[in-house]
């Protein structure tokens, strides 16, 4: 490989082949999205707690890949906490809501429970102010903003990492101090050959008489 | 195509047409044949904002909850709903659902709502052609005319039937009800309204200020329900309004007739009436009026010790104090009606500032009325104009404004306009040309259109800009939402954790710490990411 120059800077090495330069794009500076406003926290509870009554209603048909509700993961293993999922819903099918069929086309009366003479019932949902998230205890603050949350745990973090590496000092010089301990411990302890009299049978691990 | 099952599919057909999301059109030869309805869907989409602000207008939870079930249901009967309760609650039911109708929010759907426009319209058409049989006097064109127009007429009087039916409401035992045979759905237009009532009012909290701003909402609430659809459902058809012209001329023509009605006219005393108390809206000193100093030297004149008037007793300790029975009630009453004349004073000056902006139009002294195409079309110019200047930078805010005076420009006069030098022009222009906010037209100067003489001007069309724009903005909706999607997938374990029957409900006690953590900062992402698919769709409604 030569390194002389033939008409370059001397930092190419020739007879390589560089990838092309990267087209630079215009840099654009979007502007920052500022917190949720309590309207804009309350309609996208609303907006989650409708979706999970959609869920909930007969008109979900489901997905397309998920065969088998009771396993949450979709991987097809058996596990001992699938009996604490929530159970397929039995009852309540599409053949159940009370439709009018004058809005329908004759060629889905089959699918609409339409032979069923049983009187069917609209499925009613309650409404909920926090959308179902109630449950979920927000730690006092729910309004916690997820910029000033996420500056939080930066601090927490720089805060732990400092007292990490003091840490991790310390536990340095105690492995030195360790290392050196262990080095006394078998060659250079007098103590260990010192007799007291009453040790000594510790290190019999042997069924020997003693004489 | 869809390789599903057949009893799939009708399922699916099924829940969609009962979500208002389908249509459907039985032709002559007896096939049926499904199209797609955007109104379903964008309901659903808007589902949460709707039932936040429906409980915030009525301050009733119980509206929230029935406009929920209607939206989670499509469409539903008064019956089936109402069937539900006893008697006592049957009755609060039925007057919320009385007063979401009469205000707009619910209409009745009819089997005419689950048929495509488009194909009712060429049914009519095609049957007026046929009614209209061939003359040697009239020409084709003429004859083609005619049945349109006859088409059109009866076309008309169908859809006003639906939209104003005569049988939803009912007298009994001398109350009114609505017909519990009724069978209803949220209306999206209407919602449509109150966004673009929303999105002028920011406009003016820009443009003027918040005081001005909160008055013209107020006003604009009077006239929301009788005012103008975001877009007449004839324009939706294509074939019967194709000239740009006409299309505006039928736009006025209806705002003309609605402001002849008086249906999108407030007063000053209607909007006075209206506004909240002077403790939540102070008006005092909003605004400097032509005599501004004489109402505070008019107070000052009947609340000195030397009143005008006096009224003449029999004994004299009484003429001469200050505590005169009379004379309190007296100062009072001149006082609160000075208050309420200096109120209208204020108000009134409001509504001219607005008027000299063209925001308003005084139809009368005192009478108002809101020019709602010119708004919508200042509305969207103005947050067009106010993204590119956020995302594209100030430079190519400016070279978008002097094209859209110049109309168009080359590179030389746009530079010496909006005083750029060459390279930070090109690199604008080219941010301005990749996002389709400016054009290139190509002027060539031979025959031959040589690449040599030939040179480029740069020209901003709006139609085809906002019609970009828009799909941007529902690119970016959807990104928010593949985001939420994109973060459960992740958490899929803690997520199931938290789904467990014995967890629900009880996830500080059963989860760990950390999980529990977790948890909240994927809520709160949720939330955040929901919070921002909410504000680009406000964008692209102005845009649609």
């Amino acid at each position: 490989m030569s390194w002389r120059r033939r008409g370059n800077n001397g930092l190419v090495p020739d007879g390589e082949i560089l990838p092309p330069m990267a087209p630079e794009k215009p840099h654009l500076e979007l502007p920052v999205a500022t917190p949720l406003t309590n309207d804009e926290t309350d309609s996208a509870t609303q907006y989650i707690s409708l979706r999970s009554v959609m869920k909930e209603s007969p008109f979900y048909t489901g997905m397309l890949d998920q065969n088998d509700d009771s396993n949450v993961l979709g991987d097809g293993i058996q596990r001992y906490s699938d009996k604490y999922n929530k159970s397929t819903k039995i009852g309540r099918t599409i053949e159940e809501h009370p439709y009018h069929l004058a809005f329908f086309p004759e060629e889905l009366y089959s699918v609409m429970g339409v032979s069923k003479r049983e009187k069917k019932q609209l499925k009613l949902s309650r409404f909920k102010a926090d959308g179902g998230l109630k449950e979920l205890h927000m730690n006092g603050n729910g309004e916690d903003s997820l910029i000033l949350q996420h500056l939080k745990d930066i601090a927490d973090d720089i805060d732990n990492g400092t007292t990490e590496v003091t840490n991790e000092e310390e536990n340095e010089d105690e492995d030195e101090d360790d290392e050196f301990e262990e080095d006394d411990d078998d060659d250079y302890n007098a103590e260990k050959y010192f007799d007291d009299g009453g040790e000594e049978f510790d290190d019999d691990d042997d069924d020997e008489p003693q004489f | 195509m869809s390789k599903l099952l057949m009893k799939k599919t009708k399922q699916g057909l099924v829940s969609l047409v009962q979500m208002n999301c389908v249509l459907h059109w039985k032709e002559a030869d007896g096939s049926i044949y499904y199209s797609f309805d955007e109104d379903g869907m964008f309901v659903l989409i808007h589902g949460g904002d709707i039932i936040h602000h429906l409980k915030t207008t009525y301050n009733d939870e119980n509206v929230a909850e029935v406009v929920q079930n209607i939206i989670a249901h499509g469409h539903l009967s008064l019956n089936d709903y109402l069937n539900q309760f006893e008697l006592e609650e049957r009755i609060s039911k039925e007057n919320m659902f009385l007063r979401l109708y009469n205000d707009g929010w619910l209409v009745q759907v009819t089997p005419l709502s689950f048929s495509p426009l488009e194909d009712v319209w060429q049914s009519i058409y095609q049957e007026s052609l046929r009614n209209t049989p061939r003359n040697a006097t009239t020409s084709e064109i003429k004859r083609v005319n005619e049945a349109k127009e006859a088409s059109r007429i009866r076309f008309m009087e169908m859809i006003d039937t639906r939209d104003n039916p005569k049988d939803a409401h009912i007298i009994d035992h001398g109350v009114q009800k609505l017909n519990p045979e009724l069978v209803v759905k949220f209306s999206l237009s209407r919602y449509e309204k109150h966004l673009r009532t929303e999105l002028l009012a920011g406009l003016i909290r820009l443009r003027i200020g918040p005081l001005t701003a909160e008055i013209f909402r107020h006003g604009l609430k009077i006239v929301e329900k009788n005012s103008p659809n975001k877009r007449h459902y004839l324009l939706k058809i294509d074939g019967i309004i194709n000239d740009p012209t006409d299309e505006q001329e039928f736009v006025s023509k209806i705002e003309n007739r609605l402001t002849d009605d008086r249906k999108i006219v407030f007063t000053v005393r209607e909007l006075l009436a209206r506004l909240p108390k002077s403790d939540e809206l102070v008006l005092d000193g909003s605004i400097l009026t032509e005599n501004f100093a004489k109402p505070f030297k008019r107070r000052m004149e009947d609340d000195g010790p030397h009143i005008s008037k006096k009224i003449k007793l029999e004994s004299d300790s009484n003429s001469s104090s200050n505590g005169n029975d009379f004379n309190p009630t007296t100062i009072a009453l001149a006082a609160s009606a000075s208050a309420a004349d200096q109120d209208l004073n204020i108000v009134s000056h409001h509504l001219r500032l607005l008027t000299a902006q063209s925001f308003l139009i005084e139809v009368s002294p005192g009478s108002f009325a809101v020019p709602f195409t010119s708004l919508t079309e200042k509305l969207r110019e103005h947050n067009f104009e106010m993204l590119v200047k956020s995302t594209l930078g100030p430079s190519s805010f400016r070279i978008l404004r002097c094209l859209k005076r110049l109309k168009l420009g080359d590179e030389k006069l746009i530079a010496s306009e909006v005083f750029l030098k060459g390279e930070d022009l090109r690199s604008a222009l080219y941010k301005l040309v990749l996002n389709k906010v400016v054009e290139i037209q190509e002027v060539p100067r031979s025959a031959d259109r040589a690449a040599s003489k030939t040179f480029f001007l740069y020209r901003h069309k709006p139609f085809t800009s906002y019609l970009y724009l828009k799909e941007l903005l529902c690119f970016s909706m959807a990104q928010c939402v593949s985001q939420v999607q994109k973060f459960r997938d992740e958490n899929k374990l803690l997520l199931s954790k938290t789904e467990r029957v014995d967890v629900k409900g009880f996830e500080e006690e059963m989860l760990m710490e950390l999980d529990f953590k977790a948890l909240q900062k994927l809520r709160q992402r949720e939330l955040f990411n929901l919070g921002k698919f909410n504000r680009i769709k406000s964008l692209y409604s102005i845009f649609q």
